[in-house]
């Protein structure tokens, strides 16, 4: 664990020594105030009309804040490739990776120090897309305990697809095809549940629980169930299991 | 110190080190000599366990490569064929991410990176970026690197390679002295590395041992470079075998 810790700050402080995590944060910050913003001023639209006719006020969580979260998964399924992509596959293209494999750390250590560095950079990145829903708390009036519920769900969510992400970089060299995979990889994951309609009967059960989206969903809409943040843990295991299984596949080749 | 039997490595259906059986003493400098793709940097990698063996086994600082990796990973340092750096991070914070990486107690990871800053003479260099510094620097902290856990065991995979001729002088008189405290393996194609630097020699081609022994003892009759060509001369020039397979 002591080892997993010096990777991660490594980890951690090169990111900050590079532009990749200003880039990456400053491009993700940029996106959600986009996307804030048109949301916000949808609801005023909305809000403007309604008061014309002074039916049922409608909700800054179900208008705004809601699909904010959303947007923002989808967000992720294309930055979470970008932190994740050099994380092992930098390492075996510049010769460093031999350091980590012959010092007395073990391939679950080295996984875990990654999967830790890159959670971090991320919870910054989403830290900074909360401060827009908490302007909404200062200056009005929506539920607060939704808000918090769906930003858990939208880290629970960002965590799942890093460790699939880094699973994706220790198979290959190159940062870019790591890259290219893990896009594939995160947004094949995220559709899964697209043909359900079309196939039908308990196979589409099955394609909508292990799709995240719906188990996202549930978070945003502001109700934390154990089976959703179990579903989320059991997806970061199997990348992280995943990359260790690689790592070690790799040696023995 | 290294006790090897009968190690060998495959790749697939190409036979990268077959059947290496040697022995290295504490306090020895030994030089693995070899045309290139002889199986060098693969034996340096099955001892460092990089790689794990396909065949046979290794005691190295009296652990198995195989069933006590983590202690033998404790007890050497490697230096591989390119300096293993990370160009954005500073010298003086590199060398203590190694030493975190080895396990080095946090109390004494000032003293033991300011003792090797010094013993590879990078004082001057401790707040460059490793981007920044020339082939040579690299190479040093990359050894500074290897030795800042004051390992039993010294791995070095060509050392001198792509260094000019003074780095070169350099780092052959730092591998004497290391030899001094260190038990060292290294490997090289240069003949005359091996005369200045080593107390023996063993020479591979085509993934086995050809010939071993003390360097006195080789060089007795006839000059290294002359028995060097005479072991290779079955195995080398590195024709590809029958079935193709590239070495």
């Amino acid at each position: 664990m002591k080892g997993a810790l010096t990777i991660a700050g490594r980890e951690i402080r090169s990111a900050f020594a590079t532009p990749l995590a200003y880039v990456v944060i400053a491009g993700f910050s940029l996106l959600a105030a986009f996307f804030f913003f048109s949301f916000l001023s949808n609801f005023n639209n909305q809000l403007r009309q309604t008061m014309l006719f002074a039916s049922v006020k409608p909700s800054l969580n179900e208008l705004v804040v809601m699909p904010y979260f959303q947007t923002l998964e989808i967000i992720l399924i294309f930055l979470v490739p970008l932190l994740t992509m050099r994380s092992i596959a930098e390492e075996k293209r510049s010769g460093t990776f031999e350091v980590l494999i012959t010092s007395p750390i073990s391939g679950a250590g080295i996984v875990m120090g990654k999967f830790i560095g890159a959670a971090v950079i991320a919870l910054v990145m989403l830290g900074i897309s909360l401060l827009y829903p908490a302007v909404l708390i200062v200056l009005a009036d929506p539920e607060p305990g939704p808000i918090l519920a769906g930003f858990f769900g939208l880290v629970l969510f960002a965590l799942s697809f890093i460790a699939v992400g880094i699973a994706v970089s220790a198979v290959s060299r190159s940062q870019t095809v790591a890259g290219v995979i893990s896009l594939v990889v995160l947004l094949v994951f995220y559709m899964l549940d697209a043909p359900a309609p079309l196939v039908g009967g308990e196979l589409a059960e099955v394609l909508k629980f292990l799709a995240p989206s719906s188990h996202a969903q549930t978070l945003i809409k502001g109700v934390i169930t154990g089976s959703d943040i179990l579903y989320f843990i059991s997806v970061a295991l199997c990348g992280l299991f995943a990359a260790n299984r690689v790592l070690d596949a790799q040696r023995w080749r | 110190m290294i006790e090897a039997t009968g190690l060998c490595k495959n790749f697939g259906e190409i036979e990268a080190v077959s059947n290496l059986s040697f022995s290295v003493a504490a306090g020895e400098v030994v030089g693995l000599l070899g045309p290139n793709g002889a199986g060098k940097t693969t034996t340096m990698r099955l001892l460092t366990t990089f790689l794990p063996p396909t065949g046979g086994t290794a005691k190295v600082a009296g652990w198995d490569i195989c069933r006590e990796s983590e202690s033998v990973r404790k007890n050497i340092g490697y230096l591989p064929e390119s300096p293993p750096l990370y160009p954005e991070m500073q010298v003086g914070e590199y060398l203590k991410f190694i030493a975190q990486l080895k396990g080095i107690p946090k109390k004494e990871l000032r003293a033991k990176v300011e003792a090797v800053l010094e013993r590879c003479a990078l004082d001057g260099v401790v707040k460059r970026l490793c981007a920044q510094l020339s082939k040579g620097y690299r190479q040093r902290i990359a050894l500074a690197g290897a030795l800042v856990h004051e390992p039993k065991v010294l791995i070095l995979d060509e050392p001198t390679s792509g260094l000019d001729p003074a780095q070169i002088i350099e780092v052959r008189q730092m591998i004497r002295k290391l030899g001094e405290e260190h038990t060292v393996v290294l490997s090289t194609h240069i003949m005359q590395e091996v005369s200045e630097t080593c107390s023996r020699v063993i020479i591979i081609s085509g993934g086995r041992i050809v010939v071993q022994g003390n360097l006195a003892e080789l060089t007795r009759e006839k000059c290294l470079e002359e028995k060097f060509l005479e072991a290779v001369a079955g195995t080398w020039p590195s024709c590809p075998p029958e079935n193709g397979a590239a070495r």
